[in-house]
């Protein structure tokens, strides 16, 4: 035990004159927490908070409203209408708006046509900025369509001479949708998203270290020499895993104190913690301990045979 | 992503981890639910350590031979 406790004392000292490789054990993941989560704040930000503007051309302009007020809602905005599809292509070149629905002259007509299967279903166009989350996009396509079905199935009401009010078959009056998310106590936002990624990204760097120090002490005789003293390779390794675990905790503290402190000093939203922290140690343990394995194979397979055998014969 | 990545990333130690960190942090999942991540990541730990021992025995071995 006194042998290991020294060949822990050994790796502390090795690592705290490793100064760039601390760096970017804790300092690069928790940047990277920080900065990712600002970034990507809105892509995890649903309904109201995140905003997509679009326009509607159509021939008839009352029709064009019409369709505008029914596509609007759910973080959908209606902006002016551009002049002719070709302002609407620069403008979706330029991402403002996001979204354009070309609505042809036969729009209405084609509406009417009977269901029999026989008859095309009537055919909108939509310009779409290739910035816009897949998500945005598919969002407003069941918009669209939703909406579509609506004006469909009042035209057919009428032919058939049944009554329904203007707005009755509007998409936001088809259901009252109320959604309920199970298990989680806070909405998964960016910064819930990203301190478990950055976190495992920055575990898994000690692989660096592990195997930078592992090849100077081979390449300096510090194996050799230890070898000499009849300590086992196996406790060497062992030598390794316990600073490197402390390291990786460290880390992870680190990183949940960024995502709990800096984030929302920079304007981002909270880390929500969770209730189980045993659970959360579990998981970082386990996490660290597969990393440092890694670290091992990687350090002991990568040191170059030329050199360490030279220092494996001068040590012995 | 293609599926073949998909696949791929099934099989990778981080993808374990995130599985386990997303069960406790985003869905206050409990032991159970975590479990079968964290056994892989042990297994997967216990027999990275195993190769490296194995990988150095055979570096002796060639070294000695030599």
């Amino acid at each position: 035990m006194r042998r290991l406790l020294a060949l822990w004392e050994k790796e502390y000292l090795a690592l705290s004159r490793d100064v760039l490789g601390l760096a970017v054990l804790f300092l690069m993941p928790a940047a990277f927490i920080v900065v990712m989560s600002l970034a990507l704040s809105d892509v995890f930000r649903g309904g109201s908070a995140l905003r997509t503007e679009f326009a509607v051309i159509a021939a008839d302009a009352k029709l064009a409203d019409r369709l505008a007020q029914s596509l609007a809602g759910d973080g959908f905005r209606a902006a002016p209408t551009p002049a002719d599809e070709a302002a609407a292509r620069e403008g979706v070149r330029r991402g403002t708006p996001s979204l354009v629905l070309i609505v042809p002259r036969d729009f209405e007509r084609a509406l009417a046509a009977p269901l029999d299967g026989r008859s095309a279903p009537p055919e909108l166009r939509l310009l779409a900025d290739p910035a816009l989350p897949p998500t945005q996009l598919l969002a407003f396509r069941q918009r669209i369509l939703g909406v579509a079905l609506g004006l469909r199935i009042s035209s057919l009401m009428r032919r058939a001479g049944i009554a329904a009010g203007a707005d009755a078959l509007e998409l936001k009056r088809a259901a009252t949708l109320n959604v309920e998310t199970i298990g989680a106590a806070a909405r998964p936002s960016s910064v819930q998203q990203n301190v478990p990624a950055w976190l495992i990204f920055g575990m898994f760097f000690v692989v660096m270290p592990i195997s930078s120090l592992f090849v100077v002490e081979r390449r300096e005789g510090t194996l050799a020499r230890l070898v000499s003293l009849r300590v086992p390779f196996s406790m060497l390794l062992l030598g390794k895993v316990g600073p490197y675990f402390v390291v990786n905790l460290a880390q992870a503290a680190l990183m949940l104190l960024a995502g709990r402190t800096l984030v929302p000093w920079f304007g981002g939203e909270t880390l929500a913690l969770p209730a189980r922290w045993d659970l959360l140690a579990a998981v970082t343990a386990c996490t660290s301990f597969a990393a440092i394995g890694w670290g091992l194979l990687v350090a002991v397979a990568t040191s170059s045979p030329r050199p360490s055998a030279a220092s494996w014969c001068r040590g012995s | 992503m293609p599926e073949s990545m998909q696949k791929l990333s099934e099989v990778s130690p981080m993808a374990w981890a995130l599985d386990a960190f997303h069960a406790v942090i985003l869905r206050q999942g409990g032991a159970a639910d975590i479990a079968a991540p964290c056994a892989k990541l042990l297994a997967l730990a216990v027999a990275l350590l195993a190769a490296a021992l194995w990988v150095h025995h055979r570096r002796r071995v060639l070294v000695s031979a030599q």
